[in-house]
């Protein structure tokens, strides 16, 4: 057999590890065994032209869906972009103020699930594949059993809920079998209804509208970080800000008590470090000052607490716009209660905080988990319904629910496939992805987003409403069951026509939920259990978090998601144990040193990330990693991470007394930068005041050797267009939304976590964390690139319209660019990182840019697939390109809108007017590189 | 000597086992879900740009008189004339190697036809007919459809 010319010969390749624990690296690994079959490999096997080519289906050009993903049960509105019937990237749609297409790191990597080689591909029963006809005739069976028993013995549990849909299909079927149970339970649901039903006397769904708020509060409260409303909080923080720049409206600050580092915490004014156990006191002594209680003693405050809760009553209660105050949806009840009891004292309700019915019905006592639990200890439970939830994995370990499940006779699981509980399960049915999915989710105001199916089934699969239609007896297509939902909505004459303008529009109109005025009790709730704090020593408060990029595990299985550096510890493939420097110093660890941390009986290890920021006496550890194996597998410390799960309580599930030790077994952590705790090596960020937002001139290069003649100028001329970039670093949250994005435009290839320990990750587009700023850097297109002239082959060469193209064909991979670019942004494709893209995943690629072979240099090219489609579609339109008619993909996707692009040839263009700017500066000036990517400095508003 | 290279050729074209035919296999639309290729939109899904109602036939603009249809005469002859023939009968002198026959502009079709449809086929063609939108500008079509017109309301010289 001939060996492959670039593939085969190539030793590094077998040092990449076996695939492990869940395949969770198959997603890249699976095709290296295909690497041997020499002439047979190459493109995909089969490439079909459209035989009937579906009407109006132009090839090469993409349709746009409106459709919707669902996060915690929540709609997030998405437009899907769709290349001959395949999904390839989503944007948002209309989920942020201050740019309608943005969309979350968890929603745009929903593109990449779809096609998740892991994703069981069809219904196993009993061990035994079966097809769709086999699993119907089964279902119906059992739906007639069931209509004998009136559904005794039968319990469904599901996750959370909102689309009307499967909501009508649950009550129909509790009605046909009465004596059915339902379980609701979500490894991260909190109290948030709860609090508002103790508060105000009902469960309520509590919105805030951080745009119209003066000052902002946040006790413990994180909303720019991860969530379903992450991408309108954004939005509205961002609005808020700018007006605030523009002089609009008055300066106030926002004022953070956490224990642990947020998202929003980086971006407020005055942060306190505090640990959750005393945040009820925060709450107590902020009522006390606003006269709203009186305490029987003073409260046990720290002088340095006392000056945070002044500051915090002062901003609430000063003229001009109302504040806003946040009590985190993680603390207990009580105290979130007492946070949203003072809000509407201060008349917070009705101007920046909104009441409106719940979105999703609060599980009523009999409906929890723990209530299924203590039913299959008792043997009662015949047939359990699972209905995508992982309470194998991510159910408290006392409860033993993995052994329980044994005990049922028939355990049913729709679900991804590659779940614990799917494991376990005897029925295990594939659930269809959002995307090939009929359904009606509730956005997070309470809007019917539709959601419509972009692609075809990859699976043989059902959706969550298509089973309970067949438990019910009458099994029906989920498309034929949405319909049925609204059928009643709109006159039967018109309905054709309105629905087809819903599924255009990706939402039914006016269903938003109807908002409500909270009635305020003569009291403020009482503060019982909350102020339980941790003060023996020795023990720690161990506080239990959503990983901030696999959430409770459900994206473990998501490539981009794993390999995304998160916030602040740049860390991928696994999680941190997150300790501030009083613990280190303690324990004698670094960063990335093993640590072991006890909760009771259970203890887990893993390496220790140590956080300046961090209230002291606090442990942070994130969910969603290292589930338990199925028998017979290999030990779980060869799986990624570590399994926070195990530590969780029951009863208080996102805080917990425990203790921590040095020492353990803990694989090293994959960072993807070096250092992310302290300040910049260089004064890469700079920050204006407010009154005058004007840098000092940039230094210009005088001495010292340099590439290119500094005194001849001998410049470059742009006679039709000079494409520009402007990152505003004042607008930057850090949530990572521009990395995904460019990752699914740009055929970005993820790596694995042990290249990304040699540094080797591949991402175009990186936020740098440095202490509490953001600096997203990506290619500066110099005008005077270091990169052209180190080019021995001229495969990096200056463009017409000034970037700084890369001519994959030409490039040799000596990396002379890559030594000579002092941005560190062209990244080196070693091993075809590309082709190891399993089978099916390769499906996502974006068909408008080229997929890189191995030994070729790579990096940022401003999207030059999107400039060119727009000079062709106004070449044709015989026009010039107008301004904003380009957005580039990270552009596409901030919630903040940090980005703006166009052309510097003309004055008044967004990203020309920005450059103008006295806050404008470009990325190590003194390098005489003159980079056409500037920044805006970051504005200090003066109310630190 | 010669032999041998030849020999070295077969084994290098036998490395990749090309000695036979590809064997070719009918498209069989009953193959497993799973990506392949182009795929077929879902049933029932609405995509956005479908927004827009099915595009109206445009207006004609230019105004059909005497002159519009003189000149149109002229471009008939060059354009139009060799496939539909020269009183629009399509049986112009092309037509006997045409696998499908040009309509008759006397068909009832193309008599109730809006100016808006000639206007769109002329530019941009339809079924075997090549678009001419490159070769003749709007006013040009505008012209075409003018004398089209003299040509319907002439009546068929056919019968």
């Amino acid at each position: 057999m001939r060996p492959h010319p670039i593939r085969d010969g190539f030793p590094a390749i077998d040092t990449l590890p076996e695939p492990t624990r869940r395949g969770v690296l198959k997603a890249m690994g699976a095709s290296i065994a295909l690497m041997a079959a020499g002439c047979d490999d190459g493109p995909p096997a089969e490439a079909v032209p459209y035989v009937r080519q579906p009407e109006n289906l132009v090839p090469g050009r993409p349709r746009f869906y409106a459709t919707a993903t669902v996060m915690d049960g929540y709609a997030q509105p998405v437009v899907a972009e769709v290349h001959m019937g395949r999904p390839t990237r989503l944007d948002g749609h209309g989920q942020s103020a201050a740019n309608p297409t943005a969309a979350s790191v968890f929603t745009q990597a929903e593109a990449l699930s779809l096609y998740d080689p892991d994703r069981l591909p069809e219904p196993v029963l009993d061990g035994e594949p079966v097809t769709r006809a086999a699993l119907d005739t089964r279902l119906a069976e059992l739906a007639d059993t069931l209509a004998g028993t009136k559904g005794a013995g039968l319990r469904l549990l599901t996750g959370p809920v909102t689309a009307p849909t499967t909501l009508r299909l649950m009550d129909d079927l509790r009605a046909r079998l009465p004596e059915m149970r339902v379980h609701r339970w979500a490894p991260l649901a909190d109290g948030r209804t709860e609090a508002a039903a103790r508060a105000f006397g009902r469960p309520l769904e509590i919105r805030a509208d951080i745009a119209a708020a003066g000052a902002v509060v946040c006790v413990g409260a994180d909303p720019l970080g991860p969530g379903p409303a992450q991408m309108e909080q954004a939005g509205a923080w961002a609005v808020r800000r700018r007006a605030m720049l523009a002089g609009e409206r008055r300066v106030r600050p926002v004022l953070v008590a956490e224990a642990a580092k947020t998202l929003t915490g980086a971006r407020a004014d005055h942060r306190l470090a505090v640990r959750e156990g005393r945040m009820p006191l925060l709450l107590d002594a902020l009522a006390e000052l606003l006269g709203l209680h009186t305490p029987d003693a003073p409260a046990d405050l720290t002088l340095i607490e006392r000056a945070w809760v002044a500051r915090a009553t002062e901003a609430l209660v000063a003229p001009g716009r109302p504040g806003l105050l946040l009590a985190g949806e993680r603390l207990p009840v009580a105290a979130q209660a007492r946070a949203l009891s003072i809000a509407a004292r201060l008349g917070q309700f009705g101007t920046t905080l909104r009441a409106v019915e719940p979105v999703t019905p609060p599980p009523s006592a009999d409906e929890g988990l723990q209530a299924l639990v203590d039913a299959m200890a008792a043997g009662t439970v015949e047939t359990l319904v699972m209905l995508d939830v992982d309470p194998v994995h991510a159910a408290p370990r006392a409860w033993g629910f993995g052994a329980l499940l044994e005990l049922v006779p028939l355990t049913i699981h729709l679900g991804r496939g590659p779940e614990a509980t799917s494991l376990a399960a005897r029925w295990r049915i594939p659930t269809l992805h959002a995307l090939e999915s009929w359904g009606d989710p509730r956005g997070i105001d309470g809007t019917v987003h539709t959601q419509q199916p972009t692609v075809r089934p990859l699976v043989q699969g059902l959706q969550a409403a298509e089973l309970l239609a067949a438990l019910a007896g009458e099994p029906r297509p989920a498309q034929a069951l949405v319909r049925e939902t609204w059928a009643g909505h709109w006159p039967a004459e018109r309905f054709e026509e309105a629905w087809t303008a819903a599924l255009r529009q990706g939402l039914i109109p006016d269903t938003a939920a109807a908002a409500v005025t909270p009635s305020i009790a003569a009291d403020l709730p009482p503060a019982d259990g909350g102020s339980a704090e941790v003060t023996e020593t020795g023990v720690v408060e161990v506080l239990f978090r959503p990983d901030p990029t696999v959430l409770d595990g459900r994206h473990a299985g998501n490539a981009w998601l794993q390999e995304l550096p998160k916030p602040f510890t740049a860390a991928t493939w696994g999680n941190l144990v997150w300790i501030g420097t009083d613990l280190a110093a303690e324990l004698g660890v670094a960063t990335g040193e093993a640590v072991t941390v006890r909760v009771g009986e259970a203890a887990v290890s893993g390496p220790a990330w140590v956080s300046p920021d961090q209230a002291p006496g606090t442990v942070v550890l994130h969910l969603g990693y290292g589930p338990p194996l199925p028998a017979g597998a290999a030990d779980a410390a060869d799986g990624l991470g570590h399994d926070a799960y195990a530590l969780r309580p029951a009863e208080a599930p996102w805080r917990a007394a425990g203790t921590i030790a040095a020492g353990g077994v803990a694989d090293p952590p994959a960072l993807a930068l070096a250092s992310t705790a302290g300040p910049p090596p260089a004064p890469l960020i700079r920050t204006v005041p407010l009154v005058e937002p004007v840098l000092s001139p940039e230094p210009r290069r005088t001495q010292g050797p340099g590439l290119y003649d500094r005194d001849g100028e001998e410049r470059w001329t742009y006679p039709v267009n000079a494409w520009a970039m402007t990152i505003d670093l004042d607008a930057c949250i850090g949530c990572n939304a521009c990395v995904i994005a460019c990752q699914a435009e740009n055929n970005v290839p993820t790596v694995g976590r042990e290249e990304v320990m040699r540094g080797r990750a591949m991402h175009w587009l990186r936020v740098e964390t440095y202490g509490d700023d953001f600096l997203p850097v990506l290619c500066m297109h110099c005008e005077k690139a270091p990169c052209e002239v180190g080019c021995p082959v001229h495969a990096t060469v200056h463009g017409p319209d000034g970037l700084n193209q890369m001519i994959y064909n030409r490039c040799i991979g000596t990396r002379t660019c890559a030594a000579y670019c002092p941005y560190e942004v062209r990244r080196f494709n070693y091993l075809d990182y590309a082709d190891r893209v399993a089978g099916e995943a390769g499906a996502q690629w974006n068909p408008d840019v080229t997929v890189r072979a191995r030994g070729v240099m790579e990096k940022c090219t401003f999207c030059v697939q999107r400039i060119s489609a727009a000079r062709i579609q106004a070449k044709m339109d015989g026009r010039p390109i107008a301004d904003g008619e380009i957005r580039t993909a990270c552009q596409s996707a901030c919630p903040t809108d940090v980005f703006s692009f166009g052309d510097l040839n003309d004055p008044d263009s967004a990203v020309a007017r920005a450059q103008r700017l006295g806050r404008s500066y470009g990325l190590l000036v003194e390098l005489g590189t003159e980079p056409r990517t500037r920044y805006l400095a970051k504005v200090d508003t003066g109310t630190a | 000597m010669r032999r041998a290279a030849l020999l070295l050729c077969a084994l290098a074209v036998a490395g990749c086992d090309l000695s036979g035919p590809a064997p070719v296999r009918p498209y069989d639309p009953a193959r497993p879900p799973g990506v392949s290729g182009a795929m077929d939109p879902p049933d029932g899904a609405v995509a956005m740009e479908a927004a827009a109602p099915v595009n109206p036939y445009p207006a004609n603009p230019y105004p059909a008189d005497w002159d519009a249809a003189a000149r149109g005469a002229d471009l008939y002859r060059v354009f139009c004339a060799p496939c539909h023939g020269a009183a629009g009968h399509g049986d112009g002198p092309v037509r006997t190697i045409l696998s499908v026959a040009p309509p008759s502009f006397h068909d009832p079709r193309l008599r109730e036809a809006p100016d808006g449809h000639l206007l769109r086929v002329i530019e941009h063609g339809r079924g075997i007919m090549y678009g001419y939108g490159s070769r003749v500008t709007a006013p040009e079509r505008a012209d075409i459809v003018a004398f089209l017109r003299a040509l319907q309301a002439k009546g068929d010289t056919s019968r």
